[in-house]
C-alpha cells in the first residue's frame, strides 16, 4: 500500500516536469552537426583577432532527396566566444557538438600559444575527446574550405589521413585532444603534433610541429620527424633505408620500443636511450645472400643500428645546441627517478647532460624470399 | 529492533551491502581530492586511511562477540539512558543523512554536466529521492538483491579500467613516496568522506546470525572497498599526471573513457547511466538505515516507518547544495565532523563494553 503512494508521488512529479518543461525538442533537419573546427589568429598592432571556422553537416528535408550537405562558416572576434558569436549571425540552425573529427590550428595561432583554446576544449564536456588535432601552414580557413573532390569535405579526408598516420614515419597516433591535455598540462612532457599543408588543392603531411609548453617552437620535416618520433616513445611503424647507390639499397619496415635509463654522476646526468627495433625486409638489392647466410643478416642489423644511432645522435646534438628544449620526454624519466622537487631549469639540465643512443635492429621477417 | 520481517542473510550479504553503502558518487572525484596534498602518492594515503573502516569493522566484530543481539543503538541506550542515548543515536544517524543528501545533489551535478537534460535540480532530486524511498520501502531483502547485482557489475567496470595501463606510464607515480610523509598524512584528511558509511555495519550486525562468519565477510567487504578505491586512484595516477587530475572535476570517469574503440568510441554515457544506478542503490540503503535508526529512537510512537518524514527532511538539505564546488566543500566539512563524532562514540561504546566485562568476571 505504502509503495503505491511513492509511485503516485513519482508520477506526479514526472508528469509535472514534462508539462512545465518549456524546451522544445528539435528534429534532425533543424540541427547542424559540427565535424571540424579551425582556429586562426590575425595579429595587428593593437589587437589579436581570432577567426574560427566550423565545418558542419546539414541534413536536408525528405522533399529535397534528404541529402547531407557540408557547409563552412566563419566568424571573427577578440576571443573565441566573440568569434563564435559573430559566426552565429550567419547561421540558421541549432548547432550540436560531440561529433568533431579534426581540429585545425593555424601556425600563427600555435606559435602564440594554444592554451586558451585548450581551456575551452577542457571545459566543454560535450566535445569529442578522441578528435585529432593538427597544425596547418597558412590559414586554417583555407584547409577547411578546400575543395577535395571525392570527399564530402576536407575534414573527412584529414580524419582518414590521421587514422593511418602511424603507418609511416614512426609516428604514434597520439595526437588526440585527450593526449594534448596530458602533454600540455605536464611540466615534464612536450607535445608533438602533425603539421599539414595544402598545395594545388591537395592536403598533405608536411612535418611535425614541436611544442614547448603550449607554444609551437619548431617545425621539422618528415625525415627529421621520423628520428624525433623514434626517440620520443614507443612508436608506430616506419621505414629505414640503407642506401649505397640508386640501384643498391635495402629497405626495412617495422616498429620500435624505447627504454630510457638515467644515471647521476658528479652532478651530471647520463641518459641512455635503448631502441629495440623489430623490422622486416621490404626490398634488398645490397646482398643476395641475405637469406642464405646468417652472417649477412647480422652485418645488415649492425649496419642499420649504426645508421640509426648516427642519425639520432645528430638530432640530439641539434636539440641540445640549437633548440635547447627537451623534446624527448627525458625530463619525465629524470623526475621519476630523482624526485619532482629539482629546482634547476630542467631544459638546460637536459641540454647539458650526456645522452647516448643504443639501437638494436632485429630482422624478423624476410618476406617470401629473395630475388 | 522491532522488525517484523525476517531477513534472509546468507554469507555474501555483507559483501554486497557494505560496498553498496560506501561506494557511491565519491569515487568519481576521489583521485583529485586525495591528490590535493599527497600529489601522486594519493593511493598511499588511501591505504593508510583504511585504518578507519578497519577500526570500525573490528569494533563491530568485538561488539558482536560480546553482545550477540544488541546493536550499537541498543547499547547506547543501555549505557547512557533513554534520553542521552537517543540523542547520541540521532547524531550517529545524522552522517547517513548528510551523505544521502550530498550524493543526490552530486548525481544531479554530474549528469547535468555531461548531458543536457532539460530538468532543474529541484525536479531531479525530488524524483531521485522518491525512487530511493520506494526501493528502501520494499525491505532489506530487495536491497540485498539490488546490491548483489551492482556488486557484480562494478567488477567488470573496474577491470575495463585496467586499459589505461596501455596509454599511461608508471613514470607518472614514480618515485613512490616523494611527496613526503606530512603531505601523505594530510591526504588522509582530504578523503574522510570516502570511507564513511561503513558505520552501518554497527547497526546491521545484530541481525546477522553467524558469529564466526561476520568477521570474515565484513573484513572481506572492507578490503574490497579499499582495493577499488586504491586501484582507481592508482590507475588514474598512472594514466594522468597529478597536475591534470587536479584540473578535472570527475577524474575517475577518464579511466573508462580511455578505451579507444572504433565502434563504441565513448563509454562515458554507459558509465553515466550505470553510476546513477550505483548512487541510487546507495541512497536507498541509507534511507533504510536511517529509518532503522529512527524506528529505534522513536520506539514509543509505534509508527511503521519514517520514510516520508525522512524524505521531507532530507529535501531542503539536498537542495541546499547549489553547485558542485560548494557541495564538496560543505559536505566534506560536515562529514569530517560526523566522522569525528562517530569515532569517539564508537570508541566510548567499546570501552564501556570492555569495562562491563570486567564487572561480570
Amino acid at each position: 500500500m505504502k509503495s503505491k503512494v511513492y509511485i503516485i508521488i513519482f508520477l506526479t512529479i514526472f508528469l509535472f516536469s514534462i508539462v512545465s518543461n518549456k524546451e522544445v525538442r528539435t528534429p534532425l533537419e533543424e540541427l547542424q552537426v559540427s565535424l571540424g573546427i579551425g582556429v586562426d589568429l590575425k595579429q595587428d598592432d593593437f589587437d589579436d583577432i581570432y577567426k574560427t571556422t566550423v565545418n558542419s553537416y546539414v541534413f536536408e528535408n525528405k522533399e529535397n532527396d534528404g541529402k547531407v550537405l557540408v557547409k563552412t562558416k566563419y566568424g571573427s572576434g577578440m576571443t573565441f566566444r566573440n568569434a563564435s558569436q559573430d559566426r552565429q549571425r550567419k547561421e540558421d540552425k541549432q548547432y550540436i557538438m560531440g561529433q568533431e573529427k579534426v581540429f585545425v590550428f593555424s601556425e600563427a595561432f600555435a606559435k602564440n600559444g594554444i592554451k586558451n583554446y585548450i581551456d575551452f576544449m577542457f571545459k566543454t564536456s560535450l566535445i569529442n575527446d578522441k578528435a585529432n588535432v593538427t597544425i596547418c601552414e597558412g590559414d586554417a580557413f583555407n584547409i577547411l574550405n578546400a575543395d577535395t573532390p571525392k570527399y564530402t569535405n576536407s575534414i573527412d579526408y584529414l580524419d582518414g589521413l590521421f587514422n593511418i598516420i602511424s603507418n609511416e614515419y614512426f609516428s604514434s597516433e597520439e595526437n588526440k585532444i585527450i593526449d594534448i591535455f596530458t602533454r600540455i598540462t605536464s611540466k615534464y612532457r612536450n607535445c608533438v603534433l602533425p603539421y599539414i599543408s595544402i598545395k594545388n588543392n591537395q592536403i598533405f603531411l608536411k612535418g611535425f610541429a614541436m611544442f614547448d609548453g603550449d607554444k609551437m617552437k619548431i617545425l621539422v620535416d618528415t625525415d627529421e620527424g621520423k628520428i624525433l618520433n623514434l626517440l620520443r616513445d614507443n612508436s608506430g611503424y616506419g621505414t629505414i633505408t640503407l642506401f649505397e647507390s640508386q640501384t643498391k639499397a635495402l629497405d626495412l619496415y617495422g616498429t620500435s620500443k624505447r627504454k630510457v635509463t638515467c644515471q647521476k654522476d658528479n652532478g651530471d646526468y647520463h641518459f641512455t636511450i635503448n631502441l629495440n627495433l623489430k623490422m622486416s625486409v621490404l626490398t634488398n638489392e645490397l646482398n643476395n645472400d641475405l637469406i642464405n647466410e646468417l652472417k649477412v643478416k647480422k652485418d645488415f642489423e649492425k649496419l642499420a643500428s649504426k645508421q640509426i644511432e648516427a642519425d639520432c645522435s645528430k638530432f640530439i646534438q641539434k636539440m641540445q645546441n640549437n633548440y635547447k628544449v627537451d623534446y624527448l620526454d627525458l625530463k619525465r624519466v629524470l623526475v621519476s627517478k630523482y624526485g619532482r622537487d629539482i629546482d634547476k631549469d630542467l631544459n638546460t639540465l637536459i641540454s647539458n647532460s650526456h645522452i647516448e643512443v643504443k639501437a638494436k635492429v632485429t630482422i624478423t621477417n624476410y618476406g617470401r624470399g629473395d630475388y | 529492533m522491532n522488525n517484523n520481517e525476517k531477513h534472509k542473510f546468507n554469507e555474501n550479504t555483507l559483501l554486497y551491502i557494505l560496498p553498496g553503502v560506501i561506494i557511491n558518487m565519491g569515487v568519481l572525484y576521489l583521485p583529485s581530492s586525495v591528490g590535493k596534498h599527497a600529489k601522486q602518492d594519493g593511493w598511499i594515503s588511501l591505504i593508510i586511511a583504511s585504518i578507519y573502516p578497519l577500526y570500525v569493522t573490528f569494533c563491530a566484530i568485538y561488539l558482536k562477540h560480546k553482545h550477540n543481539n544488541k546493536n550499537i543503538l541498543t547499547l547506547s541506550n543501555e549505557y547512557f539512558g533513554n534520553f542521552l542515548g537517543g540523542l547520541l543515536n540521532l547524531l550517529f544517524i545524522c552522517e547517513f543523512a548528510i551523505i544521502l543528501s550530498s550524493s543526490a545533489s552530486a548525481t544531479f551535478n554530474f549528469i547535468k554536466n555531461y548531458t543536457s537534460i532539460p530538468i532543474n535540480n529541484k525536479t531531479f532530486i525530488l524524483m531521485f529521492l522518491i525512487i530511493g524511498v520506494f526501493a528502501a520501502n520494499l525491505g532489506l531483502n530487495t536491497l540485498i538483491k539490488i546490491s548483489a547485482l551492482i556488486f557484480y557489475l562494478i567488477i567488470p567496470i573496474f577491470i575495463t579500467g585496467l586499459n589505461v595501463l596501455k596509454y599511461g606510464s608508471i613514470l607518472n607515480i614514480l618515485p613512490i613516496g616523494s611527496s613526503g610523509l606530512p603531505n601523505i598524512l594530510l591526504g588522509i584528511l582530504d578523503t574522510v568522506y570516502a570511507y564513511s558509511g561503513i558505520e552501518v555495519l554497527l547497526i546491521l550486525y545484530s541481525d546477522y546470525d553467524d558469529k564466526k562468519r561476520i568477521a570474515k565477510y565484513s573484513l572481506l567487504s572492507t578490503l574490497f572497498v579499499i582495493l577499488i578505491y586504491t586501484g582507481i586512484t592508482f590507475l588514474i595516477g598512472v594514466y594522468w599526471e597529478n597536475s591534470l587530475v587536479q584540473r578535472t572535476l570527475w577524474p575517475s570517469i577518464y579511466i573508462v573513457e580511455s578505451i579507444r574503440n572504433p565502434i563504441l568510441n565513448n563509454l562515458r554515457f554507459l558509465l553515466l547511466y550505470f553510476w546513477t544506478i550505483v548512487t541510487l542503490k546507495s541512497i536507498s540503503l541509507y534511507f533504510y538505515f536511517i529509518n532503522e535508526g529512527l524506528l529505534h529512537i522513536f520506539k514509543r510512537f509505534k509508527l511503521k516507518d519514517f520514510y516520508l518524514a525522512i524524505y521531507v527532511l532530507i529535501l531542503p538539505l539536498a537542495l541546499r547544495f547549489k553547485n558542485e564546488i560548494m557541495r564538496r566543500e560543505f559536505s566534506s566539512k560536515l562529514i569530517s565532523y560526523s566522522v569525528l563524532f562517530n569515532l569517539i562514540f564508537i570508541t566510548v561504546i567499546v570501552i564501556f563494553t570492555f569495562i562491563k566485562k570486567d564487572d561480570n568476571s
